[in-house]
């Protein structure tokens, strides 16, 4: 049976008994690279610049390690930009799906992590701004009553209470850019820098939009900012 | 005018918490801080604030996310071979709208006295026949793209897992049943039912963080399988997990049995105020087994076949796991375990006390392994009353463990090692003991186990720790 290995032409086998060694080089015939040997093992090796590399020559194998490796990290700017649970698995699928149609033509100019989350955001905000739209079609009130929701959930003790549902309310009471900022900065931990490439603004933009957002925040749950005084001292 | 002077100053406090200033600036807010109380209030609600954002819990990674996101791909790659009269895309919407449109006419001909049972009988046969035709290949998809955690809580509890609010279709856990579980179609749920979160029962029961680690883990192990324990197919056929049952029984009883007498008695409040199928056995004895917490248990039948049907085989071999099995293979494996143990002392206490007979030297007492994860062994010797050498092997579990006596040594999945002191040099030999990480992670999980005993306020006395004496080589 003939033996592929990728990047390599030679397969050291190995045998481990306590106390003893054995090792064995098969000399393996050279081949001509061959993706299609390659496993999932070497997929979640490679950086992302690898994989990209590859999945651009034609294995789309290689898409499936980008999505593993970066799923979670996505799952989790979009639940802090939407409070829907259920909505945010759909939208984080279109994201992916909107790279897998977009990565043939990834230039390598920024990092793909930047590239990635800077679809997701673009993706958040198409979504914020047509379910405005929506809601303005159907003659609802924008008012979505959140405010009230938050205010009475901090009526509650705070025992019987879940602050990181309340916190994620008050999120959704900014408006998407300031909100946009917010989560980039406080809940992911991206640097102004980073920020900016993602919102595509300067970095002074972002500085004005994170303080505004901070302050909007603050006020919207100041009962729960207030408590925290009270918890820590 | 005011009102920018207020945003500049907001904006210097906010770069100011990120470390963003320049030196000038810096001092410039640090005097600013000096003098206004206001400004000192701000920053301060301002580093409340980010570490409760940045305290926010994070999902974990979700295993069948490929899954789905791929089926989805697969979708948009064959669009243009699409002869539907709608795009793929819809292929998920439609296709279990139109399955809840059959279930709703089913319902209609099962109000002729035809139970649901059979009519779900029925559904479960036809999805095996169009499976075994290969018909239910390809746009196969879950119905539920994910379950929270109170979703998740609730189907735990009172064994209920709505597969579509809008047409009030639950799937509801019936020990009654032979099956164990029937669907119900157009019959609401209980509203009170519906007011269990997993905040409000965890602050009803009020766990401390032990227990709550074992009812997070839980729960979260419970969503994980119930977004993928039903699919539906292009045909309108659903697909569901027929272990449902026995992963609810499974969990409640892992909650229950991770609870203080006082803490079962507020679970059991809340299971008879929503008439769920379980009582908690409400008694001060910490069972030994999960199950015996729970009463009216009726034994369930082996699921006769896995009805689950996805595209990615391997997930699905992942995802299923069988708790029961699971459970008994690792006390058997444990009890296993405890034998060879017990065995190998023995032998290694005859060994040592045959050296010590042979060599008259002076071993003094010495502690043999401590870099072992699981327990340490002390081997020494003192003189009797009369002068006389005699050997003491202790082994010392960091807790206490019955060691009962077995018939079998060998390998497997422990392997022992002994080392001899060179010639010449005092000491005593050393052991190894290495085991495989199935026993390994079993052996963790025994301790923890203890752990949590000897933690609980219930104190019970432990045992001594096992100190055995010489046998006759």
């Amino acid at each position: 049976m003939a033996l592929r290995i990728p990047g390599g032409f030679r397969q050291r086998v190995g045998l481990s008994i306590p106390g003893m060694e054995v090792s064995v080089t098969l000399p393996v015939a050279r081949k001509e690279h061959d993706e299609r040997a390659m496993v999932h093992a070497d997929f979640v090796r490679m950086d992302d610049d690898g994989l990209i590399t590859l999945f651009q020559s034609g294995e789309e194998r290689a898409f499936r390690t980008l999505v593993e490796r970066y799923e979670e990290r996505i799952h989790n700017l979009l639940r802090g930009m939407f409070h829907d649970t259920a909505a945010v698995d759909d939208l984080v699928q279109e994201i992916f799906i909107k790279v897998y149609e977009a990565l043939p033509r990834f230039r390598f100019e920024s990092s793909f992590y930047t590239w990635l989350y800077r679809i997701a955001v673009n993706r958040s905000r198409d979504e914020i701004r047509r379910r405005k739209v929506r809601r303005f079609l159907s003659f609802q009130s924008l008012d979505d009553g959140t405010e009230h929701e938050i205010d009475a959930r901090l009526a509650t003790p705070p025992e019987n209470r879940d602050d990181q549902e309340i916190i994620h309310l008050g999120l959704h009471l900014l408006p998407e850019k300031f909100r946009t900022a917010v989560v980039l900065k406080d809940l992911e931990g991206m640097s102004y820098e980073e920020i900016a490439e993602i919102m595509q603004c300067e970095i002074g933009t972002v500085k004005s939009r994170l303080s505004r957002g901070r302050t909007m925040l603050r006020k919207a749950l100041q009962p729960l900012v207030k408590e925290a005084e009270y918890g820590t001292h | 005018m005011a009102r920018i002077e207020n945003e500049k100053r907001s904006e210097r406090l906010s770069l100011y918490l990120d470390g963003a200033l320049s030196p000038a600036e810096t001092a410039e807010v640090e005097e600013l801080l000096r003098l206004d109380a206001d400004a000192r209030r701000e920053l301060e609600e301002l580093r409340r604030l980010t570490a409760l954002l940045s305290s926010r819990k994070r999902v974990s990674a979700d295993p069948a996310f490929w899954t789905r996101l791929s089926t989805r791909l697969e979708g948009r790659t064959s669009e243009a071979e699409n002869l539907l009269p709608f795009p793929r895309r819809y292929v998920p919407a439609i296709a279990s709208m139109a399955a809840v449109v059959v279930a709703a006419v089913g319902f209609v001909v099962i109000q002729n006295r035809m139970s649901v049972m059979q009519y779900f009988s029925r559904q479960t046969d036809a999805v095996k026949n169009v499976y075994e035709r290969g018909l239910l290949q390809g746009n196969i998809l879950p119905v539920l793209a994910s379950v929270d955690r109170d979703a998740a809580l609730r189907f735990s509890l009172f064994g209920t897992l709505p597969l579509d609010e809008s047409s009030q279709t639950t799937l509801r856990v019936d020990q009654s049943t032979d099956r164990g579980y029937r669907i119900e179609v157009g019959k609401p749920s209980k509203k009170a039912e519906q007011t269990v979160t997993f905040n409000r029962f965890m602050a009803e029961v009020k766990p401390n963080p032990r227990q709550r680690q074992v009812i997070d883990s839980l729960i979260d192990f419970t969503s994980r399988r119930l977004a993928s324990a039903v699919w539906v197919g292009d045909n309108n056929a659903l697909a569901i997990d027929p272990d449902l049952p026995r992963l609810n029984r499974n969990v409640v009883a892992g909650i229950a049995s991770c609870l203080e007498p006082t803490q079962r008695v507020r679970m059991e409040q809340i299971l008879t105020s929503n008439r769920a199928p379980y009582t908690v056995e409400i008694g001060k004895d910490i069972p030994a087994e999960p199950e015996l917490v729970m009463k009216r248990f009726r034994p369930l039948p082996r699921p006769q076949r896995f009805v689950l049907i996805r595209p990615d085989t391997t997930d699905l071999a992942q995802i299923r796991i069988d708790l029961d099995s699971l459970r008994r293979e690792a006390l058997v494996n444990m009890q296993a375990m405890e034998q060879r143990r017990a065995q190998f002392f023995r032998q290694f206490a005859a060994e040592q006390y045959r050296i010590l007979q042979a060599e008259d030297t002076s071993v003094p007492s010495s502690r043999m392994i401590d870099d072992s994860e699981f327990m340490r062994v002390e081997v020494g010797r003192a003189m009797d009353d009369q002068g006389v050498g005699v050997l003491h092997v202790t082994v010392v579990p960091r807790h206490p463990v019955t060691i009962e006596g077995g018939d079998e040594f060998g390998s497997g999945p422990v392997r022992i090692r002994i080392l001899r002191t060179p010639e010449g040099q005092p000491g005593v030999p050393r052991v190894d003991v290495q085991v495989n990480d199935s026993v390994r992670s079993q052996l963790k999980k025994r301790m923890r186990d203890a752990d949590d005993l000897r933690n609980a306020p219930q104190k019970r006395t432990p045992p001594p720790p096992s100190s055995r004496p010489v046998p006759q080589p």
